[in-house]
């Protein structure tokens, strides 16, 4: 087995290099590798290989052409970040990347006193941000399966199916199948009404009604 | 004016910080606040009188309104 994953972010606010010398120009390249490889001889482990690549080009032009003219135009913050998705199977792999020009890159500066706090919270909140996102990608999926299980295709909730599902949940997690929440379930005639119920606002149901599809 | 307001508390700061960002994404404007001690009162509404905290350290309450 063989795959190979490129990618490829390229992102220039100015390629005109050589006709405008007050330009901010910013290039960056990933190209990521993963190669694995599997024998039949199952005494044979599997083998695998990982490779990154990243090529960052700044060139920031100075505030003024005087020649004492002292520090640059714009300021620029670049963040990359690799990492395989902790998920059952084939794991994955997501790439975080941001760009930040100008006063909000002077903000986040830590050769400014005092920011270096704010640039650790601004961080913080994108790492929180992130890891929403990933969950919520997770339970999306796990949706998609529990609505594939209840509606079979059409829009109409197959009721006795749902029931039957909302019953072996509420065995294995009475504390999130509570009465109140079963009935609210039980109330969704169609897909996206259940869709819009679970997603919106019992999400906490989600994983409970996955577990169930897959329990005798 | 709000029709549903979600209550999470949990005992772990950056849990919270998820669960917030997660309701913001579903939609929700958020609060996360850190107390020592939650009372969740439903008497009124059908639910249970309960008393909440984390012998370990602070709790955080997340609260999203939609």
């Amino acid at each position: 087995m063989h795959i190979r994953t490129k990618m490829y972010a390229v992102l220039c606010l100015s390629f005109m290099l050589s006709g405008c010398a007050n330009s901010l120009y910013f290039y960056e390249t990933e190209k990521i590798s993963l190669t694995a490889e599997a024998r039949p001889d199952s005494s044979q482990p599997v083998q695998g290989s990982l490779g990154l690549k990243q090529r960052v080009a700044l060139i920031v032009p100075k505030k003024s052409n005087e020649q004492s003219a002292d520090g640059e135009a714009l300021s620029a913050m670049s963040s990359f970040n690799f990492k395989i998705k902790d998920e059952p199977g084939f794991n994955p792999i997501l790439i975080q990347t941001a760009f930040i020009t100008g006063a909000a890159a002077n903000e986040l500066s830590s050769s400014s006193s005092g920011n270096s706090e704010k640039a650790r919270v601004v961080a913080e909140a994108i790492a929180y941000r992130a890891q929403a996102q990933s969950e919520i990608e997770i339970e999306q999926q796990r949706l998609d399966k529990i609505l594939a299980y209840v509606a079979n295709g059409s829009n109409a909730i197959d009721s006795s199916r749902l029931d039957a599902l909302i019953t072996k949940a509420k065995k294995t997690d009475p504390k999130t199948m509570t009465s109140t929440v079963t009935g609210k379930i039980k109330k969704a005639t169609t897909r996206s009404e259940l869709e819009k119920l679970l997603f919106g606002s019992l999400d906490g149901a989600i994983y409970s009604l996955y577990k169930a599809i897959h329990t005798n | 004016m709000s029709n549903t307001i979600r209550i999470i508390v949990v005992s772990d700061e950056n849990e919270a910080q998820v669960e917030a960002q997660k309701l913001q994404i579903r939609g929700f404007q958020t609060t996360v606040s850190k107390t020592e001690n939650v009372v969740l009162d439903g008497r009124d509404l059908g639910g249970s009188l309960d008393f909440l905290s984390d012998p370990d350290g602070a709790v955080f309450v997340v609260i999203g309104t939609k």
